[in-house]
Order: C-alpha cells, then sequence, then structure tokens
C-alpha cells in the first residue's frame, strides 16, 4: 500500500513538471554577444571571438551558469529589482584592475579573456554596501539608490563563479590634467607626524 | 525541512541561527514526520502508539522550542539575528578619525579577523549585508574607496571592494575569492600615481591582491583633510556585525598613509573617535600600543 501511494505520488510529480527546472524562477533573456565596458569596476564584456584563446563552445549551458548564480548567493534579490528579464550571454571577460601585485610594482592580471557566462540584471537600484560613517554624535543616513548594472560572471567551462560586480556601464571618466603634484598639504612637512 | 517550513509558516522566516538549529536538531523528528506521511492510514491505525514513540517526543520538543524562539527572537536584545530587521540605514561598529583632523591621510589598512555576521530575515535582498572593512573618503563630498569582507542573506562570505567619487556617481562594488573564516587578511586603500592615467588613484586591496581602483584624480575630487574608518557595518542593528563573544573580529596594525611622504604610520588613537550603533554590538577600546581593537555581536 504504502508503496502504490508511494508510485502515485511519483506519476504526479512527473506529470505536473515537479522537479528542477533551470531558469524556471526567473525568466531571462539570452542574448547575443555583447560589447561592453565598465570602466568603474575595470572590467570589459568583449565577443567570445574576440581574444578568446578557447574554443568558443562552452562546456556548461547558460541554465547551469544560472544555476551557479543561484548557488552562490552573491547579490541575492536583484532579479526582482532589475528593470527587466536580466540578460545572459556568452562573452570574453576581462578584468583589467584585479590582479597580483608582484615584486618589482607591477601587476599580474587574473582574468583575462575568461570564455565566461554574463549574466547582467540592467538598471537595479544599488545602494552600496555603505559609506564612511556619519561624524561622531550624527545619525547615519541611508545611502541613495543608484541604477547600475550588476554583472554576474560564471567561467563558461567550469561553472566557477568568476567574478560579480556592480557598476554603470560606460567608458572611464576623461582624466584631469594634473602635475604628480598634489597640492598644497594641510599640514607643514616640517610637522611631521611622530605616529 | 518539513517541520522547519511548518514553523516559517506559522512564525515567520526565521533567523539563519534557528533555522540551522532546526535542521540539525530536528532531523530525528523531520525522518519520522516523513514516514508517517507515506501512509495516512497506517497513522490512524497506530496512532495511540506512535505517541511514545521518540521520533513523536522529538517533534513535541521542538516544535515547543522553535515556538518559543520564534515568539521571543524580536524581544531579545543580546541574541544572533532574528527574523525581525527594523530601520533600514547603514550601522556602524569600529573607529574613524574626527572629520577635522589636520592631518593628511591619504590611504589606511587594517589586518581583519574573517567572522560570520549573520543577518535579519525579514530583507533577504543584497540590500541585507554584514561586513567589515578599511576605508578612506573625503570630507568634501560623499565619496569612498573601502576594501573588506561581506556576506548576504544566506550566501558565503565575500572578500569585496567599493568605491564612489562624489553624489553624482555610481558605487562600483567587486566580489573577490571566498576568505577562509577565522583567518587574517589585509586590506588597504593605498594612494599611488597612475603614470599611464596622469593622475592619483586609489588601490582597494585584498593582501597583496588588487580588486580595483578608482578612475579618477583623487586629488581633483576630493579635498582633504581625509577620513579614515574601520568599521563593521550592517543594514539593520537587527543584524550581527562579525564575530561573537566568544570568537571576536579583531582590527590589528592599522596604519595610515600620510598625504606628505605616501609612507605608512601606525594609526594613533588621538583623532580617532568609536562608534557602536546597537546595544546588540560591542567594541573594545582602541589600543594605541598595539593599533587594534575588537567588534562583536553580544
Amino acid at each position: 500500500m504504502r508503496y502504490r501511494i508511494l508510485l502515485i505520488l511519483l506519476a504526479l510529480g512527473v506529470a505536473c513538471g515537479v522537479g528542477p527546472k533551470p531558469g524556471s524562477l526567473v525568466r531571462y533573456n539570452t542574448s547575443s554577444p555583447v560589447d561592453v565596458t565598465y570602466s568603474g569596476a575595470g572590467t570589459d564584456l568583449a565577443p567570445p571571438t574576440t581574444g578568446a584563446s578557447a574554443a568558443v563552445t562552452p562546456k556548461i549551458t547558460a541554465d547551469q551558469a544560472w544555476q551557479a548564480y543561484k548557488k552562490s548567493g552573491v547579490f541575492p534579490g536583484v532579479a526582482s529589482q532589475a528593470a527587466g528579464s536580466p540578460d545572459v550571454s556568452l562573452v570574453s571577460f576581462s578584468d583589467n584592475a584585479q590582479g597580483d601585485v608582484q615584486a618589482d610594482g607591477s601587476i599580474k592580471l587574473k582574468f583575462q579573456h575568461v570564455l565566461s557566462w554574463a549574466i547582467v540584471f540592467h538598471g537595479v537600484p544599488w545602494t552600496g554596501i555603505g559609506g564612511p560613517p556619519p561624524a561622531s554624535g550624527s545619525q547615519t543616513v541611508a545611502t541613495a539608490a543608484v541604477p547600475e548594472d550588476i554583472v554576474i560572471i560564471i567561467d563558461a567551462n567550469s561553472g566557477q563563479l568568476v567574478s560579480a560586480f556592480a557598476d554603470v556601464p560606460g567608458a572611464a571618466v576623461a582624466p584631469t590634467p594634473v602635475s604628480s603634484d598634489k597640492g598644497l598639504p594641510l599640514q607643514s612637512p616640517s610637522q611631521a607626524p611622530t605616529r | 525541512m518539513l517541520l522547519e517550513q511548518w514553523a516559517e509558516r506559522r512564525f515567520g522566516r526565521l533567523g539563519d541561527e534557528m533555522r540551522r538549529a532546526a535542521r540539525i536538531d530536528c532531523s530525528r523528528a523531520d525522518r519520522s514526520t516523513v514516514r508517517r506521511q507515506e501512509s495516512a492510514k497506517h497513522v490512524r491505525q497506530k496512532r495511540a502508539k506512535r505517541l511514545a514513540r521518540p521520533g513523536h517526543r522529538w517533534l513535541v520538543v521542538c516544535v515547543a522550542m522553535l515556538s518559543l524562539g520564534a515568539l521571543l527572537a524580536p524581544g531579545i536584545a543580546h541574541a544572533t539575528a532574528g527574523s525581525y530587521c527594523g530601520t533600514k540605514s547603514n550601522w556602524f561598529d569600529g573607529y574613524a578619525n574626527a572629520k577635522n583632523d589636520v592631518w593628511n591621510w591619504e590611504g589606511t589598512l587594517a589586518n581583519i579577523t574573517v567572522r560570520k555576521g549573520l543577518v535579519c530575515d525579514a530583507d533577504s535582498s543584497s540590500a541585507n549585508s554584514s561586513s567589515a572593512w578599511a576605508m578612506i573618503a573625503p570630507t568634501n563630498t560623499t565619496g569612498w574607496a573601502q576594501s573588506g569582507y561581506i556576506r548576504w542573506w544566506g550566501s558565503s562570505i565575500y572578500q569585496f571592494a567599493q568605491h564612489k567619487r562624489d553624489s553624482s556617481s555610481g558605487y562600483t562594488t567587486k566580489l573577490g575569492s571566498i576568505p577562509t573564516t577565522g583567518s587574517t587578511y589585509t586590506y588597504s586603500e593605498v594612494s599611488y600615481w597612475n603614470s599611464t592615467a596622469g593622475q592619483w588613484q586609489i588601490k582597494e586591496m585584498v593582501n597583496s591582491t588588487v580588486l580595483q581602483h578608482t578612475n579618477w584624480n583623487t586629488f581633483s575630487y576630493w579635498t582633504e583633510p581625509f577620513e579614515v574608518a574601520w568599521d563593521g557595518e550592517t543594514a539593520y542593528r537587527e543584524s550581527d556585525v562579525p564575530g561573537l563573544s566568544s570568537s571576536k573580529a579583531h582590527f590589528t596594525n592599522m596604519q595610515v598613509q600620510w598625504f606628505n611622504d605616501d609612507k605608512w604610520y601606525a594609526a594613533s588613537n588621538s583623532t580617532l573617535y568609536g562608534r557602536t550603533d546597537s546595544s546588540r554590538w560591542s567594541r573594545s577600546s582602541f589600543s594605541t600600543a598595539n593599533q587594534l581593537f575588537d567588534i562583536w555581536t553580544n
């Protein structure tokens, strides 16, 4: 009797489609290759044929990349805050800022032309993590939201989380021509700190 | 899991800690519950006998414990994060220098021990986090550069860096690797001359890894004096800052980079002020001798 009930429940489950359905909770767009620079984060999403060292055929699917993102727990809940459905696209990912400082002071970049799935949530009202504490005795103030892209990078071969960042897409701020002189200090150099 | 789901339906979402306790302590009861669901007829026939079963006793005990916990959680001042989230803002536990500090700091660093900070349950969005970090910020505008570690509701702990140029720019945030809980990492914001860009910038670092750097000239947008800060932070006072009384989050080796020579100096407490925004949290006094302090949730 017990087994009969289990069999009936199993049959009902199959009929109703119960079980893991990758990507079923949030609808996303599997978009064509993108070419976007996030200058603040120093990252670049390029079409996978551009500079990708490996074959452009990923070992994992977009659905599997989506599941890897959900499993990571990073930037939770942004799907419900984004302006529209997220885009999932195959990219060549480069991070031109993140790297290890070498003995000679140079930086060895960690991620260059990594074949990846990029999950991009557009227009998320992002408030950052915080900011400096207010002056002594002052009340804390909640930070104001800025619409930003939340980007999750999943390695298209290993399925590992490569990077996750929030930034406004676009080119860098044009540098203001300056000399290496920082300007006048508030404190006279003769008053060197003793600390 | 059935018991956990039932308790959440009955009492609202459980805190991270209570949910974990339910999974561990009530697993025996869960198994008994599942067995009983396999045959309703069998259950009816053996109801009297089942009252004496160990599994049933476990279920009753666990339901009672969960009920009591769920009822008491919002009212407990010194407990781990619970279901209720109060006023959302930016709440701090740590030290910063006064904004009128005449010393011109341009960088900062601290070694921070990685501890898990549980967060309240009513907000499972990315706005609800618990973090610890080192930061430098201008006092003429709303900007900063920081690095540290962070976790959200249900997530692992991640290294992170964030910068914001001013009130008209975004919050550029990047996550790094998953640190080892209990280990200590050096988080630093380092002022440097970027000869390629021709401007002074700030590197946001974890140990010897640069996560990201600012992309504007520091001294064009920010005017001195700068503020340095070393804090634990949450979005709700009902969440936990990293660390517990038995395993505190240590801030050690706190240093500041001086404007005049770009070199590093031990931080002094002569201009520092402490801030602890919740009675659920604690902060030890700053040790000038060793440049250290601790934070934790009571």
